[in-house]
């Protein structure tokens, strides 16, 4: 069977700097997946080239089938892969309900008729708790607030794949709880979900499968506990302790 | 309450057009001529705005499409051709321009991009002074004499009338939305399907139409026009002032704002000759410091706008479709 979604070999060069380094990922449909990793592992890399904001510099993406990688964003956005950012880009001056209404008019591959659009957005805005803030303007809106709102707007592209990039950092332990709600609710709703995540305690409560990165490659996959425990992905996160001065590769 | 409002709101916007069509016969000659030229900038700063406030991008070579018009205009007018078909064809040539220039154009951004475009109009004036034969070079060119200023009095008042609802509908259209879009995080409209180089290039071809028209009406009726007057800062900058002063991105703004500076100009006129030009300056540096979002975004001004619906896209839901969802 052919896989719902697959990276094949990517790897991506910015001048010198390897950013990925042959990274294979496959992701079942109804799934969550987590991709974890140090700072500038290059999870928001694989993201970008994955939404087809980037090219990647050697492999290519799989969507359905599909080789979606060059296809360019909007395309892609077309065929069901949305995706939220990591510091947070709502459309400032636009109010919530016209932030969807962006994602309903223009990110699907039918768009949805006129009469619906409204009431579609609505359904949307009140499924991620934004009912009341609808006429709001994103700017005011709070952190937790424009996370929710991205991913109304994402969700609004009527998804098969969702990808999420840190939608925890910088919240509250309660706003952590709601949100992760949110995305239990979106996953039963029989959307493919791939997030990045810093915090372990999100990861292990809604991730299936975990990969980890450091500096571009893949060290580690499998199930959350299996991560945890790998060695590799320990030293990559604290480092080990003996062998500061004396690693042989470095 | 809504209703009444409405029912006001229509009234005094009738009693208003009645005044302007009643002008002419009234005796205020001066008037007609000060209305005239109001609406000529007042129609440039609207259709400005559609891709300066909506969209975000700052066109500064606007008065390109206005000189373009206007020199489409005074050539057909003295090759024997009516004016409306010179209209029309001064419109279809500034459209196609706009067309052909978005393409690369639009792929600056910010300041990279107004500085482009404000070359447009020195490449298009240098034009003009050398198409001797077709332009009549620097001396400028005269179309066939006449009094035309009361039937153009009228045209202009109807372009200018005939932009507001233009960009009325744009501004609530989903093509309006994208434009807004655009202007908040191009990148991520460009990721959520939003056909970012189609739309910015009809916003250009669009906000180039009631300019030309302007342009071709200015020169019917001042029968006379060189490179300088039509490709001048003045007819330049200041619309994109008004713009700016008024608030920009909301129909309102340039009205107010056009409004706004003729009528200091007025005053200055007789009696600094040259101090608007300084005042362009002062102002812009004002607005700048003291109000960035524009007259009509300040404290005392905005609740009046809104309390007249004519607030932001974003009030104009509040008050229209979404209330009547289940």
């Amino acid at each position: 069977m052919r896989p719902f979604f697959e990276c094949r070999e990517i790897s991506k060069t910015f001048g010198g700097i390897e950013a990925l380094t042959h990274v294979d990922l496959k992701v079942e449909p109804n799934t969550i997946t987590g991709v974890i990793g140090p700072n500038g592992a290059g999870k928001t890399t694989l993201f970008n080239i994955i939404s087809g904001a980037l090219l990647p510099t050697a492999g290519e993406v799989i969507f359905k089938g599909k080789k979606i990688s060059g296809m360019g964003p909007a395309r892609v956005c077309r065929l069901g892969i949305a995706r939220t950012y990591q510091l947070v880009r709502p459309f400032n001056s636009l109010s919530a309900i016209e932030n969807v209404l962006i994602g309903l008019g223009f990110g699907r591959a039918r768009p949805m008729a006129k009469r619906d659009r409204l009431a579609e957005a609505l359904r949307i805005l009140r499924m991620v708790g934004l009912e009341n803030k609808m006429n709001h303007v994103a700017e005011g809106l709070t952190l937790v607030e424009k996370k929710h709102l991205e991913i109304a707007r994402a969700l609004a592209t009527a998804p098969e794949l969702l990808l999420l990039d840190e939608v925890v950092s910088g919240l509250n332990p309660t706003e952590v709880t709601r949100i992760i709600e949110t995305i239990q609710q979106i996953r039963k709703s029989g959307i493919t979900i791939i997030m990045i995540e810093h915090i372990l305690k999100v990861v292990m409560a809604l991730c299936e499968r975990v990969v980890v990165l450091n500096y571009g490659v893949q060290i580690a996959a499998g199930t959350p506990e299996e991560v945890v425990r790998n060695e590799a992905v320990i030293e990559a996160y604290i480092g080990r302790f003996e062998d500061t001065e004396e690693r042989p590769d470095a | 309450m809504n209703r009444r409002r409405k029912k006001l709101f229509l009234l005094v916007v009738l009693l208003l057009c009645a005044i302007l069509a009643a002008l002419p016969w009234l005796g205020f000659s001066y008037g007609v001529v000060w209305i005239f030229l109001l609406a000529v900038y007042f129609t440039l700063a609207l259709s400005y705005d559609i891709v300066g406030g909506y969209m975000g991008y700052m066109n500064l070579g606007h008065s390109t499409f206005f000189g373009l018009g206007a020199y489409t205009t005074a050539i057909l007018l003295n090759q024997g051709f009516n004016l409306f078909a010179a209209l029309f064809a001064a419109l279809l040539l500034a459209a196609v321009f706009a067309a052909v220039v978005s393409y690369p154009l639009f792929r600056l951004r910010g300041a990279y991009f107004a500085l482009a475009t404000f070359g447009l109009i020195s490449l298009i004036e240098v034009l003009t002074v050398n198409l001797r034969d077709l332009t009549g070079g620097s001396g400028g060119i005269s179309t066939p004499p006449g009094n035309h200023m009361v039937p153009s009095y009228y045209l202009v008042l109807a372009v200018a009338g005939g932009t507001m609802v233009l960009s009325h509908f744009v501004a609530r259209s989903k093509f309006g939305l994208a434009l807004f879009s655009i202007r908040e995080d191009e990148e991520v409209a460009k990721a959520f399907g939003v056909p970012t180089t189609l739309y910015k290039g009809l916003a250009l071809v669009i906000s180039s139409a009631p300019a030309s028209l302007v342009g071709g009406i200015y020169v019917w009726n001042m029968t006379y026009i060189s490179p300088n007057s039509v490709f001048g800062l003045e007819i330049a900058l200041s619309p994109i002032i008004m713009a700016m002063l008024g608030g920009t991105g909301i129909m309102i703004g340039p009205l107010v704002g056009a409004v706004f500076i003729t009528l200091v100009q007025e005053f200055l006129w007789t009696k600094v000759p040259y101090f608007h030009l300084a005042m362009y300056g002062t102002v812009l540096v004002l607005i700048g410091l003291f109000m960035p979002g524009g007259i009509v975004r300040t404290r005392w001004v905005k609740p009046v706008v809104q309390w007249l619906g004519l607030g932001e896209a974003v009030d104009y839901f509040k008050n229209g479709d979404v209330e009547r969802i289940p």
